[in-house]
């Protein structure tokens, strides 16, 4: 399953309707099957709105976002029926993205129930308690609710729920920056596993290089809508060719450039 | 003489006295850099904030002193030491300014209110030391003006303005982008050279604490769990919780398994008369959760562990 | 293999651990027992039966409540002006609720065109005060308890609407919210599993609110001779008729004013009991 990104524009008008801000402008790129492309840029470079636009929340003004060839539909908010998703998302904040009034069990059941093609009550039970299991929550837990959870637990029910709808691709935004640092290199650890075992095909969104490093296959650097360097990981990190990605690198820490 | 000591720092809840900062004694020798290492929780900021009495509401000292230059800070003195001797830089740049006032103005008050009467000259002097472009320009614009990193130096031209000896930095860089980050450290390793203030930097980046900081104290569930040099403790870390922290930094391989801690960090006043680490430690004794692990020394580095790991790490 | 899905305590066990609710529920039920009693007639006396040899007698322990200037026993009129308050509170707000919720999800949700329409029509019914409206409704359909109930309906339901439009359009952007998008929900699966459950809480204490407002609104009403007509009793007419006797005759204005502040105080209590029972997050484990 081949994600294609041609051309996405997005502009934002502003309010009061006196500034617009080119958010994305002419963002192209491809990810081939089982790799992981890592996108890294600041605050403001577009990141965030290229996300949303590959995960169908939002519509861009121009150019298309193919998976497998075929377009990738814009998320409607007239939605009459449940629909498959090949794309899926899991957010930066394990804190806002689970409903805090839903046992975990059951939002996982949800979307198993929509994905899983019918399967008999007790099979279906099967495959959430393996689904949970894959991420290393116990079946004690399952009807627990998330407030019951640390930031680290949630995202693994995050990461979960997502893979409770066979994605083929999955995009990860900064799924790790907002959980405690003891706690990140065993969710990086979990990713990289899930990655093969699923035979998934990932799109890292992260400010922090280091971790983009470390699991990129490709590395695309953004600044201010547009793609300023794209290359294989060892060629961005070790000879980048374009300034803004030279201060970037220059940024890190002295330990994680590996000095 | 230390210039600050912190002597059986003591933290609690006031409503139900759940203990959030466990005995906690450290010290900052004059012209030193200081670094307190560990994640949300562990009791880093409520440590640091103790120091000026700033700790927030709902939260109280049940024990412990803290010694500037020998003396107790007495209540009726911390308004002279406060902002002049010991002075601090918070996490959030955007909230930190008076969004109604002009920044030369902001600036100008610290000197009023210590005494110092108004003093054009050396607000825009203070300015121009943190290497903002145009001082005159900026003391006459309000904060919403700038952006985070021009605001965090505004900030730490107000900490610097009355030469303290010691700087308290809060997670300064937490909230910027990487290469203002970049741009905040160079600063502040400029003026610590310039000031020969001490510095105290509070973070839950080791990354950044290597290269502001001599020393590193590292909390983990409100309690010290290692303390020692810089380079001791990368090249030779002993309290199995910095092994991990460390390993995960420095031993990695592309896209292979990261050194990694299982489970999460669990509440300070859950293991009170244990080893906070015990949980998750890949060295755990049968001692390790009945019994505190004091901090005791070995050589310059000091470690609160019964079954310390040995042998280097690089 | 064990089953999963253990069977949960409902929020019926937790309503009942507060004591809130608990007492909240108590009083409400003595409320409603009462007026189902003056419902069917089974009051102590008539309430509209005069009776010139008993009259403002204090209470005693043929008239608890004492008797009005007509001889008419208080206690049986404040069990009628009871279910009458009710009647009438619980119905408005029932229909208020009802539109407010559908209006404020739906504005909030989808925004838009029909938010602009939705927010600019309360806003030209929050122009006019809350009794002025209901003086002007009910003096235009006239005296019946239902024209009264329809009249608080349509000056409460605005307020609904805003109550539930706002925390809709926070929802909104949750994402948990995004995330059921994503995951490719249905638009009825998002509103009705998603956004609803997590304005409850609100719309809840709302209704709690409200219920005891509309019993206000409607004695202000009676008081001022638009609500229930006499000889009916409604509390408020009581209060009302009591301003010339409270002075020698206390009574009369004690039964349905602490009627009143009963009536109010216990809905407010069962209002929190809901909330904190319905709130997972709120259940102490």
């Amino acid at each position: 399953m081949k994600l294609e990104v041609k051309g996405v524009s997005k502009r934002y008008v502003s309010k009061s309707k006196d500034r617009t801000i080119q958010a994305l402008s002419d963002i192209s790129f491809e990810v081939e099957e089982g790799k992981i492309l890592g996108i890294v840029g600041e605050s403001g470079c577009g990141k965030s709105t290229l996300s949303r636009i590959i995960a169908g929340l939002e519509a861009p003004d121009s150019g298309e976002v193919l998976v497998s060839q075929a377009p990738h539909p814009v998320i409607s908010k007239y939605v009459m029926k449940d629909k498959h998703r090949s794309v899926q998302l899991v957010f930066q904040d394990p804190y806002s993205s689970l409903n805090p009034r839903q046992p975990i069990f059951k939002a996982i059941e949800e979307v198993v129930g929509i994905y899983g093609h019918n399967l008999a009550a007790d099979a279906q039970e099967t495959r959430i308690i393996d689904l949970l299991s894959r991420v290393g929550i116990s079946r004690d837990m399952a009807n627990r609710y998330p407030h019951q959870f640390s930031g680290g637990q949630r995202q693994r029910i995050c990461i979960a729920r997502s893979l409770a709808a066979n994605p083929e691709i999955l995009l990860l935004d900064e799924p790790v920056s907002a959980l405690d640092v003891s706690v990140r290199a065993d969710i990086i650890n979990l990713l990289l596993e899930l990655k093969n075992q699923f035979n998934l095909t990932y799109i890292f969104v992260s400010h922090d290089l280091e971790i983009v490093k470390h699991v990129s296959d490709d590395i695309m650097v953004m600044n201010a809508g547009k793609i300023v360097e794209k290359g294989s990981w060892h060629q961005v990190m070790e000879s980048p060719q374009d300034e803004y990605t030279k201060t970037l690198i220059a940024a890190m820490p002295a330990l994680s450039r590996g000095e | 003489m230390s210039l600050l000591r912190v002597k059986n720092l003591t933290i609690e809840t006031s409503l139900d006295g759940k203990t959030l900062v466990d005995d906690v004694s450290f010290s900052i020798e004059e012209g030193e850099s200081v670094g307190i290492v560990g994640e949300s929780g562990s009791g880093k900021s409520l440590s640091a904030l103790s120091i000026l009495s700033l700790l927030p509401n709902g939260v109280n000292k049940r024990a412990g002193t803290i010694e500037y230059k020998g003396q107790e800070i007495a209540s009726d003195k911390l308004l002279d030491i406060r902002g002049n001797r010991i002075s601090m830089v918070y996490q959030d740049p955007m909230t930190s300014l008076n969004p109604m006032m002009k920044i030369g103005r902001q600036i100008e008050e610290v000197l009023e209110a210590h005494n110092l009467g108004k003093d054009p000259a050396r607000v825009l002097e203070a300015l121009a030391g943190v290497r903002i472009a145009d001082p005159e320009k900026c003391a006459n614009s309000y904060p919403h003006e700038f952006s985070g990193g021009m605001r965090q130096r505004v900030m730490i031209a107000i900490a610097l303005l009355l030469q303290p000896d010691l700087l308290i930095a809060d997670e300064p860089t937490t909230a910027l982008d990487v290469t203002i980050q970049r741009q905040i450290l160079n600063l502040v390793n400029e003026q610590k050279k310039q000031n020969s203030a001490s510095i105290l930097w509070i973070s839950h980046d080791l990354g950044v604490v290597a290269e502001m900081v001599d020393k590193v104290i590292v909390m983990y569930a409100g309690r010290i769990v290692e303390v020692g040099s810089i380079k001791e403790i990368f090249e030779n870390p002993h309290h199995p919780y910095t092994v991990g922290l460390i390993g995960s930094l420095v031993k990695r391989k592309h896209q292979q398994k990261m050194i990694s801690i299982p489970g999460t960090p669990p509440k300070p006043w859950t293991v009170i008369g244990q080893c906070g680490f015990a949980e998750r430690c890949s060295q755990v004794l049968p001692k390790c959760s009945q019994e505190k692990p004091e901090l005791i020394s070995s050589g310059a580095q000091s470690f609160a562990c019964f079954n310390p790991i040995e042998g280097a790490l690089l | 293999m064990t089953k999963l899905k253990k069977a949960e305590k409902s929020w019926v066990f937790y309503y009942f651990r507060s004591l809130n609710g608990l007492i909240g529920f108590t009083i409400l039920a003595l409320l409603i027992l009462g007026s189902l009693f003056a419902l069917f007639h089974a009051t102590p006396y008539d309430p509209v039966a005069q009776d010139i040899n008993s009259m403002l007698k204090p209470p005693s322990w043929h008239h608890i409540f004492g008797t009005d200037q007509y001889g008419r026993d208080d206690f049986s009129r404040v069990l009628d002006g009871v279910r009458r308050s009710l009647a009438v509170s619980f119905l408005s707000v029932s229909i208020a609720a009802f539109i407010g919720l559908v209006l404020g999800v739906f504005a909030g949700y989808f925004g838009g065109f029909f938010d602009t329409i939705v927010m600019r029509l309360s806003d030209v019914f929050f122009a006019f005060p809350a009794i002025l409206m209901a003086l002007a409704i009910v003096s235009s359909l006239g005296h019946t308890w239902l024209d009264t109930a329809i009249a608080i309906a349509i000056v409460y339901t605005p307020i609904f609407v805003r109550v539930i439009r706002g925390p809709v359009l926070s929802l909104r952007e949750m994402d948990y919210i995004k995330s059921a998008r994503v995951l490719g929900f249905s638009t009825p699966r998002v509103l009705f599993k998603h956004v609803l459950p997590n304005v409850v809480p609100i719309f809840l204490v709302q209704i709690a609110l409200s219920l005891s407002w509309a019993i206000l609104t409607e004695s202000g009403l009676s008081f001022l001779g638009l609500g229930t007509q006499a000889p009916d009793a409604s509390l408020g007419l009581m209060v009302s008729e009591a301003q010339s006797t409270a002075a020698f005759a206390w009574w009369t204005l004690v039964g349905p004013a602490l009627a009143l502040v009963f009536a109010v105080v216990s809905l407010n209590l069962v209002g929190d009991g809901l909330r904190d029972s319905l709130d997972p997050t709120r259940r102490s484990v």
